[in-house]
């Protein structure tokens, strides 16, 4: 059963037009009711000032999901959590869209579009939001400079909190089969504990890295979670082909631009996201598979603190090598990054030639961006816009899959491998008396666990390729393999090519006649009650 | 548009408040007898006053479900409260769903309990208390102890403050943090998930665990914030 969608209360401030019955700005208001969201819309008078007092009323409406359109610079991120939480509201559960751009320039009908766009897409994040636990908080204390005065000694300085991502144990596969987020955290602090992987927020940077390495989506990040990404993207893209920066939440500044004027030129919408490492080449590729006619990377580049500046550029690199091989035009100019000054990114933006999108919308249930699937979607969806390509196979250090190639004369089809994989890219499965290990690439996140648990030489390798003819091929069988069973009682021993290979290595060191059959020929239980 | 002066917090109000939570809490993980039930009433009374500075905290609404509960729970009397905290507390089969002792987190299983009880005793030791005979009663290691420990150095950091010794305050700001991350931390969240588990969704117990792990994990952030922010040592800030 879907679940039902949350209803969403618009706020407008009344000074984005020249009055509350500005018709612009009540176009812009029946654009977002009209827009099929189970949202309602108002306008209020001198809202950017009168924030404390507007959140306690909405608050004793029993409204739990509310977006403000702001004309003016937004306030302090922690005095705006301190009123929502005075009031009873979750602060995550908001969001505050500056649209002064728009008022200032007086709205041409793009900017109105573009702000409806931007109002949309903070309706559609709130509505694929869950909540937030109180664990899920980690408080940090505000203050300009590191020495503090006697009287803060005295008072509790400005704090305000930031969320910090935690696992939702019902859909974790656990560290012993998986485990790539561990692998993932550049601060090491996910932790095993009691069997259970939690994260530890005192050392957690919420950089998002770990839901970004998740195969199965088991990470619950308040106001960054994939969910929510999901419901934005395709909102943003929901009308006419535009560009999408996706900016990391470091470079805010940049976006705030100087003077009070966003130095995005018109066409041009933002996302934030915690830090672009957490940016995966699906992301990028399904949006623009969905509507984008670009998309620009606003990262720390080489300042960033989770040193993923050379990761982001490898990801880029991947993204344009794929679109070449898929035929689509300007490949460097359908992704970039561009510079963390608002003055180079204006100019960057305004220079990037003015392309069509690829595709058309997408709808968003088409969108996930877990990898490697969001990958091999987006993929398939640009292939499907190109005829003339069909089997693009792309090596790289950023794919976000491999692709495990199997010697099946020399597998024995023991199963190790599978046991390792922790996504079950490779499994194992007994079907009518026989043993069959099956390869599925579009689960294959390139972790390469594989191979240095075969215990055969020069059975197993893994590369980072993204395999077109792989991805439409799905799961496949490697190998099948009859099983032996027990002499004595029945029982299965193992697979057959797996007593072969242990039989011509006796066979090679001289062993006994009677050793061979006992280990071949009988099962542990009944090769333990024989001696 | 608000100044941020109007949300600005006394210190010694914020250790006031966790004393008393602190306290509720650590008294509600005893057994509820008649008299024990009466101090409880009088404390959440008194955290009900500190609701405006309480609901700038995330563990306000647990919080604040908690202190419901225990005032329909307590008109209605302690008998089903009593048979409750036994059930999940004291007895049980195969063994008790809840155990309220850090060594039975800390050692699973081990014979290591006997040295976990005794860093305990050290660590009250070291703030200054020991265990009365009453408290004798039940282990060192008894969660309410441990929180009803938190309550006592959050309210001689009170103390301090309203003496305006902010070095004293100071000291006792840091033996919360190595109570908070030697013991608390380390075994509180896995106490609660378990009596999340247990307990019935609506019974007082169940916001109980919601209420405890939401307050003892905030507080091991603020006690973090506060040390990262400087304001332990007060030698290292001048006054301006």
């Amino acid at each position: 059963m879907p679940e039902t969608k949350k209803q969403v209360e618009v706020l407008l401030c009344a000074d984005l037009g020249e009055s509350s019955e500005d018709s612009e700005l009540k176009a812009v208001a029946d654009g977002l009711e009209k827009s099929g969201s189970d949202v309602h819309v108002e306008i209020v008078p001198d809202l950017c000032k009168q924030t404390d007092r507007t959140l306690k009323n909405v608050s004793q409406r029993g409204v739990e999901r509310l977006v403000l359109g702001l004309c003016s610079r937004v306030s302090a991120e922690h005095e705006f959590q301190g009123w929502a939480r005075r009031a009873g509201l979750d602060p995550y559960s908001f969001e505050l869209i500056d649209l002064h751009r728009w008022a200032h320039d007086n709205g041409s009908s793009q900017d109105m579009e573009e702000a409806v766009l931007l109002l949309k897409a903070a309706v559609e994040r709130l509505q694929a939001f869950k909540g937030s636990d109180p664990e899920q908080l980690k408080m940090k204390i505000l203050y300009e400079e590191r020495k503090l005065s006697r009287r803060s000694l005295v008072s509790l300085p400005p704090w305000a909190y930031e969320a910090v991502p935690s696992v939702k144990m019902e859909s974790c596969l656990g560290h012993d089969q998986c485990g790539l987020c561990v692998d993932a955290c550049p601060v090491d602090a996910i932790e095993k504990v009691s069997g259970e992987l939690t994260v530890n927020k005192l050392e957690c940077k919420t950089c998002g890295l770990c839901q970004a390495a998740c195969p199965v989506g088991a990470f619950n990040f308040p106001g960054s979670g994939l969910d929510q990404y999901e419901a934005e993207i395709p909102a943003l893209l929901s009308q006419g082909s535009r560009g999408l920066v996706i900016a990391c939440r470091r470079t805010g500044e940049t976006l705030e631009g100087s003077n009070g004027r966003s130095p995005l030129p018109a066409g041009w919408l933002p996302i934030e996201v915690p830090c672009m490492g957490a940016v995966t080449p699906g992301w990028i590729l399904q949006a623009l598979a969905g509507g984008a006619s670009s998309v620009a990377l606003l990262s720390c580049g080489e300042y960033c603190r989770m040193s993923q500046g050379s990761i982001v550029d490898k990801r880029v690199d991947y993204i344009q090598e794929m679109l070449g091989l898929l035929g689509v035009d300007s490949p460097k100019e359908r992704v970039m990054t561009v510079p963390a000054k608002s003055s180079a990114l204006a100019g960057a933006l305004d220079d990037a030639p003015s392309l069509k999108s690829i595709n058309g919308r997408m709808s968003p249930s088409d969108l996930t961006l877990i990898e490697p699937a969001a990958t091999a979607e987006a993929i398939v969806k640009l292939v499907n816009e190109k005829e003339a390509v069909k089997d693009p196979s792309l090596t790289h250090d950023a794919s976000p899959m491999g692709l495990v190639r199997i010697n099946k004369e020399t597998c024995t089809t023991c199963g190790s491998c599978a046991s390792f994989c922790p996504t079950a890219a490779l499994d194992v499965v007994e079907e009518d008396e026989k043993l069959v290990l099956t390869y599925d690439t579009l689960s294959c996140v390139n972790c390469g666990r594989c191979a240095p648990v075969c215990p055969e030489s020069n059975t197993i390798s893994v590369e980072g390729t993204t395999d077109l003819v792989a991805i439409m091929k799905g799961r496949a069988t490697i190998k099948e393999e009859g099983v032996a069973r027990c002499k004595n009682c029945g029982r299965p021993i193992a697979p057959t090519a797996m007593l072969n290979r242990i039989q011509s290595m006796l066979d090679d060191n001289d062993s006994s006649e009677e050793l061979v059959k006992a280990l071949t020929e009988l099962c542990s239980d009944c090769r333990a009650s024989s001696t | 548009m608000n100044s941020t002066d109007e949300t600005a917090a006394n210190l010694g109000d914020v250790a006031s408040m966790r004393h008393k939570t602190y306290l509720l809490l650590g008294s509600l993980f005893h057994y509820p007898s008649d008299v024990e039930m009466d101090g409880v009433a009088v404390v959440a009374d008194e955290i009900n006053r500190d609701l405006d500075l309480i609901r700038s905290f995330p563990f306000f609404n647990p919080l604040n479900t908690l202190i419901e509960g225990l005032q329909r729970e307590y008109k209605d009397g302690g008998l089903k409260l009593q048979s409750e905290h036994v059930g999940l507390f004291q007895i049980g089969t195969p063994e008790t769903p809840c155990p309220p002792y850090e060594s039975y987190y800390m050692t699973e299983g081990s014979h290591m309990a006997g040295w976990v009880m005794s860093q305990v005793e050290r660590s009250y030791a070291a703030g200054g208390f020991t265990m009365t005979d009453t408290a004798k009663k039940e282990l060192p290691d008894h969660i309410g102890h441990e929180l009803q420990f938190m309550s006592l150095l959050c309210g001689r950091e009170t103390e301090a403050r309203d003496d305006s010794d902010l070095e004293q305050a100071a000291g006792f700001l840091r033996l919360q943090r190595m109570f908070l991350h030697q013991h608390l931390l380390s075994w509180i969240p896995r106490l609660t998930h378990k009596l999340r588990l247990v307990a019935d969704e609506r019974s007082l117990y169940h916001q109980l665990a919601e209420a405890t792990n939401a307050f003892v994990v905030h507080d091991g952030d603020f006690v973090e914030a506060m040390a990262e922010a400087g304001i332990f040592s007060v030698e290292e800030n001048g006054a301006r």
